[in-house]
């Protein structure tokens, strides 16, 4: 049954996506798109895309991916499928983190691991804002010296911060404001 | 510290769902509404959960408000936020993957312009785990200048490989054996 199918490839991808759904797009490619030609490549693409684009979680993707396949339903069963797993997996962890952080293996455990998280971050940041911008990066940065004194001065709150650079962005590359 | 509420919690959760735009920014959402706004928890307490969020797989903002809400809130309520969080994404999702031509030089604008504030947080928030690698933690370490030395080290070497395309999977299995190692036989 197509419901249960997308769930279980959902549910299976979600647990082997570690640091960011880079990681398991291939797998998850190969099964939609060339082992049952739910989707085709550009489709994918689009709805890699799209995920990317939208607010929220960054596997939003999967609705899409999900309702192109089987409609609503399709779209509900991979959005439980991609969250299911990861929640009870992350339930349980916090749990035993919170009964066992007063010991000192397991702070420093979570101090050792520090770096790998500063990497994983740093490096989808970067990977971000070059597929988003490109060359254009010079006058981001020069839009961007104002926008971060306002925010880091308390001005400017993190949101609104994003959602200013937008217009402004807009206002420059469409309407052509000469900023 | 601020008594968390969960009217709040829930409204926190609604609008990262439904307006963080920006892709990568999104964790730094929740520092911002929980640390910095409102003083629910210390930025020790985030980068624990951080840590946490992001060692394990998943999507990194469903793991990250997953163990944000255990820690402030009985699983009901901290669960009960994931409604708000993922519901708008889910269906702006299908919404814009049917109607929105995303080729559009307007929306591709609006869309850089949100990068590129997205990635001034992320400076922000880079430089604040950055700190967070200094830290000493419950047994000083006899030297524990080589030890933050080798924590960045072992970061930089994880963003070239995620930037040059190493497959990702071995690549943070061998990070953790690294920093692990590094950080009980120093």
């Amino acid at each position: 049954m197509i419901y249960w199918q997308l769930f279980w490839l959902f549910f299976r991808i979600s647990l082997i996506a570690f640091g960011g759904v880079f990681g398991v797009l291939p797998e998850l490619q190969q099964v939609v798109v060339d082992q049952y030609h739910w989707l085709s490549a550009d489709q994918f693409v689009q709805s890699y895309v799209v995920g990317q684009f939208v607010p929220g979680p960054n596997m939003s993707m999967a609705a899409l991916v999900g309702y192109r396949i089987a409609g609503v339903g399709g779209a509900l069963s991979s959005i439980f499928g991609i969250y299911s797993g990861p929640i009870l997996l992350l339930s349980a962890a916090t749990t035993l983190y919170s009964r066992y952080r007063t010991f000192s293996w397991v702070k420093r455990t979570e101090l050792a691991l520090r770096p790998l998280v500063f990497g994983l971050i740093f490096a989808s940041t970067a990977l971000f804002l070059k597929q988003q911008i490109g060359d254009q990066w010079l006058s981001g940065l020069l839009l961007g010296v104002p926008l971060i004194w306002l925010h880091w001065t308390g001005n400017l709150g993190a949101m609104a911060c994003i959602f200013l650079a937008g217009f402004v962005w807009w206002g420059i590359l469409v309407l052509g404001l000469p900023i | 510290m601020q008594q968390p509420s969960i009217r709040t919690w829930l409204w926190v959760n609604l609008k990262i769902g439904a307006l963080s735009f920006g892709s990568v920014s999104r964790t730094v959402l929740f520092q911002d509404e929980l640390v910095a706004k409102r003083s629910w928890l210390s930025p020790e307490d985030f980068q624990e959960s951080l840590t946490i969020a992001q060692v394990l797989p998943g999507p990194n903002l469903v793991n990250l408000a997953v163990c944000l809400g255990f820690r402030l809130f009985p699983p009901a309520v901290a669960l009960a936020g994931l409604v708000p969080l993922v519901t708008p994404g889910a269906i702006l999702a299908v919404l814009v993957g049917v109607w929105v031509p995303l080729d559009n030089p307007g929306i591709r604008a609006l869309f850089a312009g949100f990068a590129i504030g997205a990635f001034l947080l992320m400076g922000k928030f880079l430089w604040m785990l950055g700190q967070g690698m200094l830290s000493q933690g419950p047994a000083t370490a006899a030297r524990p200048r080589l030890k933050v030395i080798g924590r960045f080290l072992v970061a930089a070497l994880v963003a070239f490989g995620v930037s040059a395309g190493v497959a990702v999977l071995p690549l943070i299995f061998t990070a953790v054996a690294v920093c692990l190692l590094w950080e009980f036989l120093t």
